[in-house]
């Protein structure tokens, strides 16, 4: 296979694929809690306490995140400190899956912004959004949608094999 | 849209292989083994084809548009 090549160790087996893709969502599902304690304490003016538990929970989720990150055996990859590249056929199939449910969900929302936008603003005393408000939101809302999809995709575990039994 | 059945769950138990011994022959994943024969994912060409040699059968055998 190609990454062999790259690869002495030739490790980024299939299965190594798919425990990788899980962890990755986990650490994915960690960090975008960092990144939203980090929001949260920017964006609004909290007390001391607040923000201080805020930032701990940044500092914790961050950490806690790489190392997730770094016992995916993503290093195992042709290109460990670049982009990883998935062979596994059903590993690529649910990380474009994730992309899809990322589009549609993305969509139904600015859809939902645009309708309903202006009357939630002059309604329930909103504030107006700034545009760096709204796109962090929705990189919150683009990790989470596609992590979700992939682990959710993964989790289902009704397709288990019976073989090992029905030898026994 | 159309589905394609397999008759790979069959096949592989006839054989008495596990769905990760049947992965490891193909390299590929368990669950892509799993997926197939559930028909939650439908193989690329190159996979199929991949099992159809493994069971050293046609690969119209293995994969069809009816239910047999």
């Amino acid at each position: 296979m190609k990454h062999s090549a790259r690869n002495p160790y030739d490790g980024w087996t299939p299965d190594l694929q798919v425990q990788a893709l899980k962890r990755c969502t986990y650490a994915v599902f960690i960090a975008t809690f960092g990144t939203g304690s980090l929001l949260l304490s920017t964006w609004f003016e909290l007390s001391v306490a607040l923000d201080i538990m805020l930032f701990f929970c940044m500092i914790v989720s961050f950490t806690v995140a790489g190392i997730v990150y770094a016992s995916t055996g993503m290093m195992s990859s042709s290109e460990p400190y670049g982009l990883v590249r998935f062979s596994d056929e059903y590993c690529r199939e649910i990380i474009f899956k994730g992309y899809r449910a990322v589009a549609w969900w993305l969509t139904a929302l600015l859809l939902m912004g645009f309708i309903l936008g202006d009357i939630l603003v002059s309604s329930m005393g909103f504030e107006a959004m700034s545009i760096s408000k709204t796109a962090g939101i929705y990189i919150l809302l683009t990790a989470l949608i596609w992590a979700g999809s992939v682990s959710r995709a993964l989790s289902d575990n009704a397709d288990e094999d019976t073989t090992e039994e029905a030898r026994d | 849209m159309e589905e394609a059945y397999n008759r790979i769950a069959i096949e592989r138990k006839l054989r008495g292989l596990s769905q990760q011994e049947l992965a490891d022959a193909i390299r590929v994943s368990r669950k892509t083994i799993s997926t197939i024969e559930t028909r939650r994912f439908t193989p690329s060409v190159v996979v199929a084809l991949k099992l159809a040699y493994y069971f050293e059968m046609p690969v119209e055998t293995l994969f069809t548009l009816t239910k047999e």
